[in-house]
């Protein structure tokens, strides 16, 4: 079986997978890395929403070998030591959570989207795809405003 | 209202606990229809949790959108059609109202429930909304299905 060198939320990681295992599923059930979750597998519910060298991707659309020798970063990987992201203090700040499971992608979708456009719209926040079956959705856009506030 | 675009408000009990919904709509695309504001009031009795009350009515306003309007099921032959949320069309952010208030009424009395309160008033605060934006009366849901 190949085995593929990568660096996760900061440190070196080599994995023994099939060329064409989706990360998500290397990030799961090989690290033991639970942040991304699994929704749907075919990029369309976004829970697994993660970073490829600070750009956002779908893991259960990404095969490992596509990964080898660049960084990965999942919601595990955001904050620094104890110090919380902006966006994590943002979402704890406005109660965003209800059930929480697609929490991890929500925040690393709004995370790409701060970097991408530092002061977000309502329209620009609108183009976040990723699903929230418990329809925390305002408190999302509001907690991406006050990170956006803090970050700017 | 601009053309195009309407309110709607309804009302539900249940539980012991009442709540009333207004929504503002903009169908200026029929097709493709934004509640553009929502404004719930609850009454629940004894709020033992209000943030997460809110959260609770918030959640149910958008399950209100999504099956007044977009996100329905298909049985065919005893099975469900819809495979995930590619082709389920639950609410995304594009779909939530970008002004959004919870209004809570002080506590009277024992808690009652709230678990799904807010769904039938939303549902329907949206119907009529969409009704009288667009000059129809819509009898089948969800309206783009
Ligand atoms: S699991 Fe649904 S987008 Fe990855
Ligand atoms: S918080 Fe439950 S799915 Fe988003």
């Amino acid at each position: 079986m190949p085995s593929y060198d990568f660096i996760l939320n900061g440190s070196a990681v080599t994995v023994d997978a099939p060329a064409d295992m989706p990360l998500l599923w290397v990030l799961r059930d090989k690290l033991g890395v639970t942040g991304p979750k699994y929704g749907c597998g075919v990029g369309v519910c976004r829970a697994c929403t993660s970073h490829l060298d600070g750009s956002e991707i779908q893991p259960c659309t990404v095969p490992v070998q596509n990964c080898a020798g660049r960084q990965v970063t999942t919601i595990e990987g955001l904050a620094t030591g104890d110090q919380l992201h902006p966006v994590q203090q943002a979402w704890l700040d406005q109660d965003v959570a209800q059930c929480g499971f697609c929490q991890p992608g929500q925040i690393m979708a709004a995370v790409a989207l701060l970097r991408r456009t530092p002061t977000p719209t309502d329209a620009d926040i609108d183009q976040i795809q990723n699903v929230c079956r418990c329809g925390t959705y305002f408190r999302i856009r509001e907690a991406i405003k006050q990170a956006a506030g803090e970050l700017g | 209202m601009p053309a195009g675009h309407a309110q709607g408000i309804a009302f539900h009990e249940e539980h012991r606990s009442s709540v009333a919904c207004l929504v503002e709509l903009d169908a200026t695309d029929p097709a493709n229809p934004r509640v553009t504001k929502a404004v719930v009031a609850a009454d629940v009795g004894l709020p033992v949790n209000p943030r997460g009350l809110e959260a609770q009515l918030m959640g149910a306003v958008m399950d209100g959108i999504s099956v007044t309007l977009q996100a329905g099921l298909h049985i065919d032959q005893g099975a469900v059609r819809e495979g995930s949320y590619a082709d389920f069309h639950y609410a995304r952010q594009r779909h939530s109202p970008p002004a959004f208030e919870v209004h809570l009424m002080p506590p009277t009395g024992d808690p009652g429930g709230a678990g799904e309160l807010g769904v039938p008033a939303a549902a329907a605060a949206v119907a009529n909304a969409y009704a009288r934006a667009t000059g129809t009366s819509p009898r089948s849901f969800p309206i783009n299905f």
